[in-house]
């Protein structure tokens, strides 16, 4: 099967810093992937690349047999690759229910209504409070609205960039419930988690970035049982007591 | 005469609003005060008075052309001076805010100069046919030409709101306003929103420009430093890039002045308008309907 998306030797710079040395990602139609590492590795780098908001240095970025290297962010977006981006990026002085409009900015079809519905439907909480300022929102609320509105372009893959950063345990568990579903929605997902465990048992694949380079790479659940990943990510071979 | 007052004050304070909202519009998605706005204004003031003293346009055709002739200087202005000082993403890092506002600040002395040689130092007289027309209700007259002000500038700014607030490519600015990295991630297209940002606040200047010369029959090359000033000094106060604040401190300082000169000494009319601006900013320093950062 042809890949969805197909990283080739990306490389990208901040300033002076070599953020990403040369990486190699592949996604495929339906897949769900997810990127680990530590703090600084550069998995928002990649993310941030992916989505043309930094431009790479080196490297070739090919998404639905097409070259989006260098494209702008509202370009890729209008082909159905869509970020929800690490700290969720609501527009809290928007309400509820624009900045779910603002999630279908690139669509000219006739169910954008359909979709906000279902998106209403499946977010009971944004139906509730669908004309309030989104700021007014709690943390979990937002990130449920960032998805909800990621959804709402209709992607063909969507890019989660920490979605459970900052949240409480539940919301967490509520978080991958709804990834999950995404993906079952025939949806590809790329992840970027810190929430290890839980990301690797609900993907099909996993890459672990470590300064920049991909170090490891695997089937999630071979990976989910492989020492170096259990030592550095998962707390290693110590029974965990809660 | 309290109403006569009343309606002179609104009609003042309207074209403040236009004027202010402007400047909103621009600070909403650059977070930049664009000081070239009132030299804008002023030429869109030249322009009209031209069309129609010299070549004999009608008041509309006039009216047009000088709207037409100001959005393009907001496109100039935006694509020689603002664009090229910007990140590709239309982020404002760094001290690229800092330089655009210098920027601004160049093209409005450019503009004043090439005013005065185009124009000349002297103010130009701007006799409209309907100059002096004038209906009496009862006690109160109102002229014709504060009509003309107080259903364009209403019509423009319910007409601007409106878009903001319903319109998809409103929505698209006022999240690009937000943040313009948001806004990339959702599809729009910044650099054409802020364009039209640029490009719709200097044609609401030149609209408020035509209005001005109309009402005060007269037209001068140094209209557009007073008036750009007053226009900041309602954004401060009525809080930056909120269009509300706009259109509120505009018209209250419009009635301000325009009470403070008929019941009181008219040597204070620029004056008092000012205290009550720094009276406000004391006890809400983010203006009326200032917004926190987010």
């Amino acid at each position: 099967m042809t890949a969805l998306l197909k990283v080739q030797h990306l490389e990208t710079y901040y300033g002076h810093i070599h953020a990403l040395k040369g990486i190699d990602i592949e996604v495929r139609p339906g897949q769900l992937v997810t990127i680990i590492g530590a703090n600084g590795s550069g998995k928002t780098t990649t993310m941030k690349t992916l989505i043309g908001v930094i431009k790479p240095k080196r490297g070739k970025i090919v998404y639905d047999s097409l070259d989006i290297t260098g494209l702008s962010p509202h370009l890729i977006v209008a082909r159905g690759m869509v970020l929800v981006p690490e700290g969720r990026a609501i527009l809290t002085r928007m309400t509820v229910l624009e900045n779910l409009q603002m999630g279908a900015f690139v669509r000219k079809d006739e169910s954008v209504g359909a979709d906000l519905e279902k998106m209403l439907n499946r977010f009971p909480i944004l139906r509730q409070r669908w004309d309030q300022k989104a700021g007014t929102l709690s943390g979990g609320q937002q990130q449920m609205l960032a998805i909800a509105r990621g959804l709402m372009a209709r992607p063909k893959l969507l890019l989660l960039d920490e979605p459970s950063m900052g949240l409480a345990p539940m919301v967490v568990s509520e978080v991958i419930d709804i990834i999950r579903e995404i993906r079952n929605s025939g949806v590809s997902v790329l992840l970027v988690e810190q929430n290890v465990r839980q990301a690797l048992a609900i993907s099909d694949y996993t890459y672990v970035l470590e300064t920049g380079k991909v170090i490891l790479q695997g089937n999630s659940d071979v990976l989910i049982n492989d020492p170096r990943v259990k030592d550095s990510y998962l707390g290693g071979d110590r029974p965990y007591n809660g | 005469m309290l109403a006569e007052q009343l309606i002179n004050g609104l009609t003042l304070g309207s074209i403040y609003a236009l004027i202010a909202i402007g400047y909103t519009l621009v600070f909403g998605v650059l977070d930049i005060i664009n000081m070239a706005h009132g030299e804008i204004f002023m030429f869109g003031a030249f322009a009209g008075m031209l069309m129609s003293m010299k070549l004999g346009a009608p008041l509309p055709v006039a009216f047009l052309g000088s709207v037409a002739l100001t959005a393009a200087m907001g496109y100039v202005l935006e694509l020689l001076a603002l664009r090229p000082l910007r990140r590709p993403s239309g982020n404002m890092e760094g001290n690229a805010g800092l330089s655009t506002l210098i920027s601004t600040i160049g093209v409005a002395i450019i503009l004043e100069n090439l005013s005065l040689k185009l124009f000349g130092a002297e103010n130009q007289p701007f006799r409209t046919s309907f100059g002096n027309v004038k209906f009496t209700i009862g006690p109160v007259n109102i002229y014709l030409i504060q009509i003309v002000i107080l259903l364009a500038s209403g019509v423009l700014i319910c007409g601007l709101a409106l878009w903001l607030k319903r319109s998809r490519s409103g929505r698209a600015l006022r999240a690009t306003a937000e943040s313009p990295e948001t806004a990339a991630l959702m599809g729009v297209d910044t650099k054409k929103i802020i364009t039209t940002a640029v490009v719709t606040a200097s044609a609401m200047a030149g609209t408020a420009g035509v209005l001005v010369a109309m009402s005060f029959s007269n037209v001068g090359t140094r209209m557009g430093v007073s008036m750009g000033l007053k226009g900041l000094a309602i954004i401060v106060f009525g809080g930056m890039g909120s269009v509300n604040g706009a259109l509120v401190g505009g018209i209250i300082l419009g009635m301000a002045e325009t009470l403070v000169v008929a019941y009181g000494d008219s040597g204070y009319r620029d004056a008092i308008a000012f205290v009550i601006i720094i009276g406000v900013l004391l006890l809400k320093p983010k203006g009326l309907f200032g917004q926190n950062a987010s």
